[in-house]
């Protein structure tokens, strides 16, 4: 038990910080929304309140210093967390076509939001981004986190 | 176990961030922004930095660490002097209206290759930076001003698709006096396209496009004959009412790391 706990913090750990790495990419260098790919990854493996949590923070911080209204991305974020929580129960989510063609609709139309171009490769890359991370991070964690909870 | 329901925490949370929104607009969370920026904006530099120079950056690694802090900080002072210098040479506008600002970050869609979609600069409204203020970098136009917050702006570029603004033409072919006016928006990358021009108006391959000019009185939007770009093609059909034209900014956006901010026209 001790040890799948263990394995549960050790993803989050991982996961946080690919986040504050998406998160700081996508103010300084590049307009790939990657943070949407990573909440879609945080939501499909982990389905706990505090991804709810992350996703305001994040949204705050990255409206900060992008100089957007702030609040926007919040809503955004955490209106998709949950559309993803209640397609749980109707779908498996945990899937790479689910990931996949969840995160380039969400990147999609946060995309248009943000009013930048390239969309459909933009939202393209995301999916990939976001499938490729499912494979090698969730995939593995995933029993692990289903267990501990 | 029963299923959680997130329900609560999902409103909870979505009516802070909506709180958070409306006191944002209300200016009300100014100061804890203020302070994030400064605390993020060094950062943000560095990876602009990172992203805007590779090709030097392989260089530079093949030479020994402390000769290339020095000859990078020798190069950026030179880079600064050399902008500020060829600023101040250009008459229009004037030099006392401009105030110097440095990129701190310029996203793009492949960082360093392609153009970015809008700036950040590291002047604010404590610099007398407003909504609307022109960017310039010599006699070309950069952008906008979109944003502002307390150190920082964001600045939209000419080219973005959501910049749109009037124009002229100035004919570098031998036709003097002839300049067509019509409607400038972006396209994306170093796209632009001159549009609503008059049939009856030249418009000829290579010939600049420069603003019109709509200064207003609190010494925003652009100032007149600023360059926005050369035109590479024209489309003209005589059963259109109007003709258009498509440039192409002379600027690189995403090389850009000090522009000016046009504070006061007199």
């Amino acid at each position: 038990m001790r040890e799948k706990i263990l394995g549960q913090e050790k993803a989050v750990w991982v996961f946080m910080l690919i986040l504050v790495l998406a998160l700081f990419l996508e103010v300084s260098s590049t307009t790939l929304p990657l943070i949407i790919g990573v909440f879609v990854l945080l939501a499909v493996t982990f389905r706990r309140g505090w991804v709810f949590i992350a996703a305001f923070v994040s949204g705050l911080i990255f409206d900060i210093l992008t100089l957007r209204t702030i609040g926007t991305t919040s809503v955004f974020l955490i209106i998709l967390i949950f559309l993803i929580f209640l397609y749980e129960n109707k779908f498996e989510t945990e899937t790479i076509p689910f990931v996949f063609i969840s995160s380039f609709l969400a990147s999609f139309i946060f995309l248009i939001v943000l009013g930048f171009s390239n969309l459909l490769l933009q939202a393209f890359l995301v999916s990939i981004f976001a499938s490729v991370l499912f494979q090698l991070l969730s995939a593995p964690w995933r029993d692990k986190i289903r267990q501990s909870s | 176990m029963p299923k959680k329901s997130f329900l609560p925490t999902f409103l909870i949370l979505l009516f802070l961030s909506i709180l958070f929104f409306f006191l944002g607009r209300a200016g009300f969370l100014s100061i804890p922004a203020t302070l994030l920026t400064k605390i993020a904006s060094p950062l943000e530099r560095v990876a602009f930095g990172l992203s805007s120079s590779k090709t030097e950056d392989n260089k530079i690694v093949a030479e020994n660490k402390a000769l290339v802090k020095k000859l990078a900080d020798t190069q950026k002072l030179a880079a600064e002097n050399s902008a500020l210098r060829d600023q101040f040479e250009t008459s229009i506008p004037k030099s006392h209206n401009l105030l110097p600002a440095n990129v701190v970050s310029a996203p793009s869609f492949v960082p360093g290759v392609s153009s970015p979609e809008y700036l950040t600069i590291d002047k604010g409204s404590s610099d007398g930076v407003k909504v609307g203020s022109a960017i310039i970098f010599k006699d070309n136009l950069v952008g906008k001003v979109t944003q502002v917050a307390d150190s920082l702006s964001r600045v939209t570029i000419v080219s973005n698709s959501s910049s749109t603004f009037p124009a002229r033409t100035i004919s570098v072919k031998g036709e003097t006096g002839a300049s067509a006016l019509g409607i400038v928006r972006g396209l994306g990358g170093q796209e632009l396209i001159l549009d609503n021009v008059l049939l009856s108006d030249t418009l000829q391959e290579g010939d600049y496009v420069v603003t019109k000019g709509d200064l207003q009185v609190d010494s925003t939007g652009f100032p007149p004959s600023l360059i926005v770009g050369k035109i590479v093609s024209v489309e003209k059909k005589a059963s259109d009412i109007f003709q258009r034209a498509k440039a192409r900014s002379l600027l690189d956006y995403s090389r850009l790391t000090t522009v000016f901010v046009v504070l006061e026209t007199q």
